[in-house]
């Protein structure tokens, strides 16, 4: 062994620039693999650290009123488990008016465990004493002063302490003391296990062993990111995925994925493969060029297991170092561009528009997550080098291997003397013949130029993929963030309100437009409809509880009781389905052109035809068959009979004379609406029917007058807070009438997004330049290795220029052979990389053409550094004597 | 008539404590036509004095004129091209282009000299003299040892050079087949009256030459009685 290392280093220090360049690449690879293996892993923990602050730092709650209560204490710790943190409420009292407030006595452990502290006063001790945070006594309209009565549910308390601001709940909490009993209580347990195993096994373990029933424990947002939820069982899920009609891969992929974040895996380990890949291409190159000093050792008796421990010496030699400096850079940088703009790896909250209580800096920073520090992700690294070194032994054996099959003589001469000849005479069809040594130097082994082919595809190949899915990413942000709140509109206004009658006059979006600092003022007029779909035209309606009945899937009671749901059953096949109906002006159907699936927007033709545009619903697969309605099919659309309809009405159960019924033509299908209402049957874009159509039709055909909501851009350079202030000013005494700035927070997400693309970008240029090395290695590899046939050459009275000319072709040729392949190879990566976005990451819209521009840049890339690569090396062959090189 | 004139050549390689005086104030002239053998031990110069002379190295000092064009003073574009027209070369190891079959080696030359029309019937008819037309679509490595050298011979023909260099041509080759290149070198250099330059190590092929130069320590000693015989055919 002692020898073999020996050899190998003397190698490596004799081919400097073959180890340079693995030494580089295994840098490279390294560092890109850990570098961002951390940058996830920082993500994760800071997307779990804002969960903890937000929901609270437990993993699983239950009712604990039972029996199995009583033996907790002692079964905190078992086999298998161990619970770090416990804390019990009790629900003293249910309030719904005037919000719904919760009355619980929390024990300390609870305020810990949900981040809150007692910020003034005491907890409360009497009976009557009560305490609170400052937000539900600002909801109160209480001073926040220990000592202020508090009356609710018509009862008196005395504030007694002011505790810090609550995670996020469905209810209000105010905390009251033991001594407070109305003999209806409910005890709550919440636990937190320790999270250096698996939170959800040790949650079963503790059911197990207390006896807890496991259907009715409830689990935190926070345990996706330590493990909390039930995995989904692989052949389960892939054989449901098989059987189950329209499932397929999305639906394997999307369960595997919340059980193994296979996202993020497959990006490390398509990192991880493509190093390994260019550590095996770099180092094949080496050996090959040696293989004759192998075959000569050989020759004289050196065995086969001495030959793998020489050329495993020197892949370790180079590996144990690069990969340490590797990981140090790439650590290093990551480490920079985390502190830079951390905020783009951790995984956003929800984008939410129309939130009332919040104000539009609080949810601009709410929106954009912190990024807490940088962790370093030891399991990348050690996965990484385990997973190099594995293979970079794979790959050693391999070349043993591949010495083997060669016969003694086939390495010294570098032939395998497989080929079959082709007898043609060149010099009597052609002048010269360069071009045509040019052909069989490339040719001479099929299966080593087509390995050659494939390696300078693939950089190019990542690259491509890679500006693919990021330029799909960006195009998906920009057609959401602007699908969610219009236009993508600085400032909006609405009516929070389920009430038709509540709207912002015609005559106010009229002074608006007079504003000098805006640029855009779009009214959007509403209306609740109705929609037959019989004969089994309505075809996904096992997502509606109200048409399933089935027990525990229940329908959404506030829409129960005010529209009747959103769907109705009229007969076996036969519903009816609650329908958003929107009219925008032209501007903003234009707009709608960018999620155009189907037909023609010509707001024109709409308003003399009296055409809509059909918004169908949006399922889990990123389709949108669940109503078979096509372009230019006729729907009758059910309407209260003017636009002031009472609450009842819009349940769709009054009388026949309190509703109109009118049938329009679809001139065109879109994937989703713009500035939506959310305050009627909701819609979030992609679960609701929308009926659009202009604005003039929504006054023509169902007397709509005022607007629900209004999208507003400002001028460029235009001071967000004077317009605000001023469109207020306009809109106020209008009732239920909200202004909102988005200014911040777009510009936030702006932000976001751009740093989300450097990173994507940045990520595809360190694949493309490690590619590079491995081109220019290869071109080098090429070159030297036929020193000995261009010595000839050149004794044979070829000129420099002459020389260059036919390493010129030699580059171009490959250049342009690998652009061929690099788009062969694209075409199917580009449909696979479409399929998913569209179907498991639910992409709007994502490019389905390939895009010239990246192509033809990547393939002029490919054309320079190969030619570059050629010309370089063949340079290095000029400086030569010919008789060095006839002789080499 | 000369057709190269070696004058006062000092070749030195390396610097310092490793410099090697591979060829010490050389001065040498060959007549058009000869045959001339250059032997001496390994390592003695034969084989610097025979790149120096087709222009495959520069002198350190001196000069090497051929056809009154002092090469080392040609640029080396012109060299390349004065080398390609005037000098042909064969080496010990043959040096044929393995990717090219018989015909196309023995071509190669010509097809850089851009807009010369390669003479096939020449080509014909040097094949078919060198016993290699039944072996025109075969590669080098199909060939025998005596055949890749014949057709590397054929190579150095095919642009009719003034000088044949050849470096130990029948090194690798048993000693009939060595006889046999040896005359076909001896018929092209009186057919073509072409000069041929040739290091060997063997004595007794060096003694079928017209003249003997003998080299020792990079000293040339030309024309020694005891070293000299006249050629003829063996």
């Amino acid at each position: 062994m002692k020898n073999c290392i020996r050899l190998a280093f003397a190698y490596l220090k004799y081919y400097k620039k073959q180890t340079l360049a693995l030494f580089l690449g295994v840098v490279l690879s390294a560092g890109l693999l850990t570098g961002v293996g951390s940058l996830l892993e920082s993500g994760r923990r800071a997307a779990l650290e804002n969960g903890r602050k937000k929901y609270g730092d437990w993993h699983y709650s239950m009712r604990c009123d039972y029996p199995w209560f009583s033996g907790f204490e002692q079964a905190k710790k078992g086999d298998g488990y161990e619970v770090e943190n416990a804390a019990v409420i009790t629900v003293r009292k249910m309030i719904e008016e005037p919000y719904n407030i919760s009355m619980l006595h929390a024990d300390g452990a609870y305020l810990q465990m949900m981040g809150r502290e007692l910020l003034e006063g005491h907890y409360p001790e009497a009976e009557h004493e009560i305490a609170m945070d400052v937000q539900t006594l600002r909801n109160l309209d209480i001073p926040a002063v220990c000592g202020s009565t508090v009356t609710l549910d018509g009862e008196a308390f005395v504030l007694s302490g002011i505790v810090s601001d609550m995670p996020e709940a469905e209810t209000m909490q105010v905390f009251v003391s033991a001594e407070l009993d109305y003999g209806t209580n409910g005890s709550f347990l919440y636990l937190k296990f320790t999270e250096s195993s698996n939170v959800y096994n040790q949650m079963m373990k503790l059911a197990n062993t207390l006896g807890i029933d496991k259907s009715r424990i409830a689990r935190n947002k926070i345990n996706q990111y330590v493990g909390g939820d039930a995995p989904a069982g692989l052949w389960r899920t892939v054989k449901a995925g098989i059987q189950m009609d329209g499932a397929g891969l999305p639906y394997i992929w999307s369960l595997l994925n919340q059980s193994w974040n296979l996202t993020e895996k497959s990006v490390l380990a398509a990192l991880g493969i493509f190093g390994v890949f260019i550590i095996y291409s770099l180092f094949q190159v080496s050996v090959t060029k040696r293989m004759s000093q192998y075959s000569m050792m050989q020759a004289v008796g050196m065995t086969r297991g001495t030959t793998f421990g020489i050329l495993a010496s020197e892949l370790g030699i180079i590996f144990l170092p690069a990969y340490f400096t590797g990981f140090l850079l790439g650590n290093g940088a990551a480490a920079y561009l985390y502190r830079k703009s951390g905020k783009i790896f951790v995984q956003p909250e929800e984008f939410y528009v129309h939130s009332g209580a919040q104000t539009a800096q609080t949810q601009a920073a709410a929106s954009l997550p912190d990024a807490g520090a940088f962790h370093v992700s030891v399991g990348v690294m050690w996965g990484g080098a385990v997973f190099f070194l594995l293979l970079t032994l794979f790959i050693t054996w391999m070349l043993v291997r591949k010495m083997d099959k060669m016969t003694t003589r086939e390495m010294m001469s570098k032939e395998t003397g497989k080929r079959r000849r082709n007898r043609t005479i060149y010099s009597k069809k052609h002048a010269g013949l360069t071009g045509i040594l040019t052909k069989k130097f490339m040719f001479e082994r099929k299966g080593a130029f087509i390995g050659m082919l494939l390696s300078l595809s693939v950089g190019s190949l990542i690259f491509l993929g890679a500006s693919y899915v990021a330029d799909n990413t960006k195009r998906n942000n920009e057609l959401t963030f602007k699908a969610d709140d219009g236009l993508g509109s600085d400032v909006q206004i609405y009516e929070d309100t389920d009430m038709l009658t509540d709207v912002v006059p015609e005559q106010t979006a009229e002074r608006l437009k007079e504003v000098p600092e805006l640029s855009m003022v779009s009214p959007v007029r509403y209306m609740l409809g109705e929609i037959p779909l019989i004969d089994g035209s309505f075809k996904w309606t096992e997502y509606y509880a109200e048409v399933v009945e089935e027990e525990g899937f229940e329908p959404n009671p506030v829409l129960m009781e005010k529209y009747n749901g959103v769907a109705v059953r009229t007969g076996e096949d036969d519903y009816k389905l609650k329908v958003n109906i929107y009219g925008y002006d032209d501007e903003m159907l234009t707009s709608l052109n960018e999620y155009l699936l189907e037909g023609e927007i010509d707001p024109e033709q709409m308003r003399r035809q009296n055409t809509v545009i059909f918004k169908p619903l949006m399922g889990g697969q990123g389709t949108y068959e669940g109503v078979d309605i096509q372009n230019g099919d006729v729907i009758t659309l059910k309407t209260p009979d003017n636009a002031e309809a009472s609450p009842e009405v819009l349940r769709f159960l009054s009388a026949d004379e309190q509703y109109q019924e009118q049938n329009f033509k679809v001139a065109a299908l879109v994937s989703r609406p713009l500035a939506k209402v959310e305050t009627f049957i909701g819609d979030d874009g992609t679960n609701r029917i929308d009926i659009i159509m202009t604005n003039e039709q929504m006054r023509e055909n169902f007397g709509v007058e005022g607007y629900h909501t209004v999208s507003i851009a400002l001028k460029e350079g235009a001071d967000a807070g004077t317009a605000a202030d001023k469109i207020r000013e306009i809109t106020s005494g209008i009732p239920k009438c909200v202004v909102k700035d988005f200014t911040q927070q777009i510009e936030a997400q702006n932000l976001f997004l751009s740093q989300k693309m450097v990173f994507f970008y940045g990520v595809a240029v360190i694949l493309l330049i490690i590619s590079l090395i491995h081109i220019m290695n290869s071109m080098q590899y090429l070159v030297t290795a036929r020193r000995h046939e261009f010595g000839i050459l050149r004794a044979m009275g070829i000129t420099d220029e002459g020389f260059r000319r036919m390493l010129v072709k030699e580059g171009l040729r490959y250049g342009i052979y690998s652009c061929i392949v690099m788009i062969v190879l694209y075409m199917p990566v580009q449909k696979i990389l479409y399929y998913f976005l569209v179907r498991v990451y639910l992409y709007i819209h994502p490019q389905t053409q390939i895009s010239p521009v990246p192509l033809l840049i990547m393939s002029a890339v490919n054309i320079m550094i190969c030619t570059a690569a050629v010309l370089i090396s063949g340079q290095s062959i000029l400086k030569r004597q010919i008789i060095e090189e006839i002789h080499d | 008539m000369k057709i190269l004139e070696i004058d006062h050549v000092v070749k030195i390689y390396g610097s310092g404590e490793n410099q090697v005086r591979a060829l010490a104030d050389v001065s040498l002239s060959v007549e058009q036509g000869e045959f001339a053998a250059i032997v001496g031990a390994s390592g003695s110069g034969k084989s610097t004095l025979l790149n120096l002379i087709g222009g495959l190295d520069i002198p350190t000092e001196g000069s090497v004129i051929i056809r009154n064009h002092d090469i080392a003073k040609l640029k080396r574009k012109e060299l390349t091209i004065f080398r390609r027209r005037n000098i042909g070369f064969v080496f010990q190891n043959y040096s044929l282009m393995p990717v090219l079959n018989v015909y196309d080696n023995v071509a190669l030359p010509v097809t850089f000299d851009k807009g010369k029309h390669i003479d096939h019937a020449y080509i014909k008819d040097l094949l078919k003299e060198l016993g290699l037309w039944e072996k025109r679509k075969s590669y080098p490595n199909e060939l025998s040892g005596g055949q890749q050298q014949r057709v590397a011979l054929a190579r150095a023909l095919a642009n009719k050079p003034a000088i044949i260099l050849a470096d130990e041509p029948t090194g690798n080759l048993d000693s009939r087949t060595a006889i046999e290149v040896i005359g076909l070198l001896k018929n092209s250099s009186k057919k073509y009256n072409q000069t041929i330059l040739m290091v060997t190590h063997n004595e007794a092929i060096a003694q079928t030459c017209d003249r003997i130069i003998r080299i020792e320590d990079g000293q040339l000693f030309d024309g020694e009685r005891e070293f000299y015989a006249k050629g003829g055919a063996v």
